[in-house]
């Protein structure tokens, strides 16, 4: 076997955070290798938005460490791409959206740099990808909220890292659309490391490598198998609810999908561990 | 009315509120944009404690207006990120605090303070040659900044936690803009003296902000209407006084002007925006 010499991209050991005196993160362990990608789901106010702050360096444990490409996360900034969650912007900045997406080109230090022309041609690529391509030139101000999301994430895409971190990107995108983007992932996944939080784990589970679930702990197995366990810790509802039906879903779209599906017949229903492993090639060919 | 022209007095004037517009519409964008008007006003009140110090130690009240500013600015400006929740009232204490030192101070000092009301309200009519200068020199360090930090005042401005996550040093950014809006504030007093400069730095920016579809647009052209609003407040206060024999200072002149103004383009922005367009 190889030996791993590089850093991996992600090292969380032990993570504790309080905000305002109540606890929001208690103990979470995570390490993430190069082409790892995870989703994770979680309750509202299961600090899911909270631990990818810590992640940014945008928030500092109380206690353990995170270290994102071997370095403190305000050390890796610039190797790290984000979607937030909400848009933190005032709607009638004037601004082109090309101009908002130039952001992800932004380099450290007072006075920047980068090369303009590179900078233009990704930003545009990114935009393209979204199909916002034809968008470029309107304000920011006239967008709807999906368009908004999808400006977003080819901010983040046009950054260009070796690490994405996306908070609930698709959660006014179109079904089409958000699983063009969770196939775009997941096929440059070999260079980049993903981490995303979504609701659609019938979605996710198509492209992602690995699901957590969150809520305060981070409950993780290094594989896609969501466990009755974790449903039951994170989500505390009955597992029947949650897992089986959106296995069930998943299971059913890739009837409809119809072509390769091998990995899928065989399932047990109700063993959402069926799910992981063979690659959908229909989630590539986009 | 054109007579004006020949005075060498009116000329100065106008130079200084035209030279004084290119500072208030570039800083009084970002201001807008930031939504930091209110530390704008905390700064020019913070600057009258400078003032009143300037009288008491018998030293050039715009010296410590500068100081005071700048020292305000930079403390507002390290404490934006750190207090996000008590800024506000950290705002209001600056600019009481900084009112209540000048009364104090100018209360201490010996005989009377000259030209006090001009502080308060501006005179634009009697600026000294050096302020011409003076803002010659800041416009110069002004456009140089922007031209240099443009896109991280930006990013800075337009979304302060992706620019952090860039590794843009937010920190830097924001005190080099309160720096620059400290030294802008203090120049503008003597535009339009210390109560109003948190209107002229920032109405002709929001009236621009209404029609422009960049930053460099609406520096553009805020700039513009800062001039239109300083130049006809001059000729409106001369004209006033020429033909009617009413003398009433030039600072509140313009800045009713600038509300004026306001108030047509966001009517005719109400119109434009209801009637269909691609
Ligand atoms: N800045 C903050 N200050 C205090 N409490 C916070 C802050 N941000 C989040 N919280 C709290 O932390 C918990 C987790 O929030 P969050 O991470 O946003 O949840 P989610 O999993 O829905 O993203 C919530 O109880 C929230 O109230
Ligand atoms: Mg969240």
């Amino acid at each position: 076997m190889p030996v791993e010499i590089e850093s991996p991209v992600l090292e969380m050991r032990d993570v504790s955070l309080k905000l305002r005196r109540m606890p929001v993160l208690e103990g979470v362990n995570l390490e993430l290798a190069q082409g790892d990608f995870l989703a994770i789901i979680g309750p509202n106010g299961g600090g899911k938005t909270v631990l990818l702050n810590v992640i940014l360096g945008l928030l500092t444990p109380d206690s353990g460490e995170v270290k994102v490409f071997g370095m403190s996360p305000k050390r890796a900034r610039g190797r790290v791409a984000y979607v937030p969650q909400y848009p933190r912007f005032d709607p009638t900045f004037p601004i082109r959206v090309i101009d908002v997406v130039l952001m992800g080109r932004l380099k450290r230090g007072l006075v920047g740099g980068g090369n303009p022309e590179e900078d233009c041609q990704r930003a545009h690529a990114a935009l393209a990808e979204m199909g916002m391509a034809d968008l470029a030139d309107k304000q920011i101000g006239r967008l709807s909220g999906g368009q908004l999301q999808r400006v977003l994430i080819a901010r983040a895409l046009a950054v260009n890292a070796g690490f994405l971190i996306l908070d609930e990107p698709t959660a006014s995108l179109d079904p089409q659309i958000a699983g063009d983007l969770y196939a775009r992932l997941k096929s440059s996944s070999k260079e980049m490391t993903v981490i995303v939080v979504s609701h659609d784990i019938w979605v996710i589970s198509h492209h992602v490598k690995t699901i957590a679930c969150m809520n305060r702990r981070l409950h993780y197995h290094q594989s896609k198998e969501i466990t009755e366990e974790m449903v039951e810790t994170t989500y505390g509802c009955p597992v029947d609810f949650m897992v089986h039906r959106h296995t069930h879903r998943v299971l059913e779209d890739h009837h409809e999908d119809g072509a390769g599906l091998e990995g899928v017949h065989d399932t047990e229903p109700g063993g959402p561990g069926g799910i992981q492993g063979k690659p959908d090639p229909e989630g590539e060919s986009h | 009315m054109l007579e004006a022209l020949q005075s060498p007095f009116f000329q100065r004037a106008l130079l200084a509120g035209l030279l004084a517009s290119v500072a208030c519409g570039i800083v009084g964008t970002y201001v807008v944009v930031k939504r930091m008007a209110s530390i704008s006003g905390g700064l020019s009140h913070a600057a009258f404690g400078g003032v009143g110090l300037g009288y008491l130690l018998g030293i050039n009240p715009m010296i410590g207006a500068t100081v005071f500013a700048l020292a305000s600015g930079f403390g507002l400006g390290l404490a934006y990120r750190r207090l996000r929740s008590s800024l506000d009232t950290l705002i209001a204490m600056v600019w009481a605090v900084g009112m209540a030192l000048g009364i104090l101070f100018i209360s201490l000092t010996p005989g009377y303070a000259p030209d006090l009301m001009s502080y308060l309200f501006g005179s634009i009519l009697f600026v000294p040659v050096g302020y011409i200068w003076w803002v010659v020199f800041l416009d110069l360090i002004i456009i140089l900044a922007v031209l240099l930090l443009h896109k991280n005042l930006q990013a800075v401005a337009f979304d302060q936690e992706f620019a952090e996550v860039m590794g843009v040093p937010v920190d830097a950014v924001l005190l080099v803009l309160l720096g620059l809006a400290s030294l802008t504030v203090v120049t503008l007093i003597q535009v339009v003296g210390v109560i109003l400069v948190i209107a002229l730095l920032t109405i002709p920016a929001a009236t621009a902000q209404q029609w422009a579809v960049n930053l460099r647009h609406m520096m553009i052209e805020a700039v513009l209407i800062g001039a239109f609003c300083t130049t006809s407040g001059l000729f409106l206060s001369y004209g006033l006084s020429d033909s009617y024999g009413i003398n009433v200072p030039t600072g509140p002149l313009i800045i009713l002007i600038a509300v004026a103004l306001y108030g047509a383009s966001s009517a005719i922005h109400a119109v434009v925006a209801k009637s269909p367009r691609g």
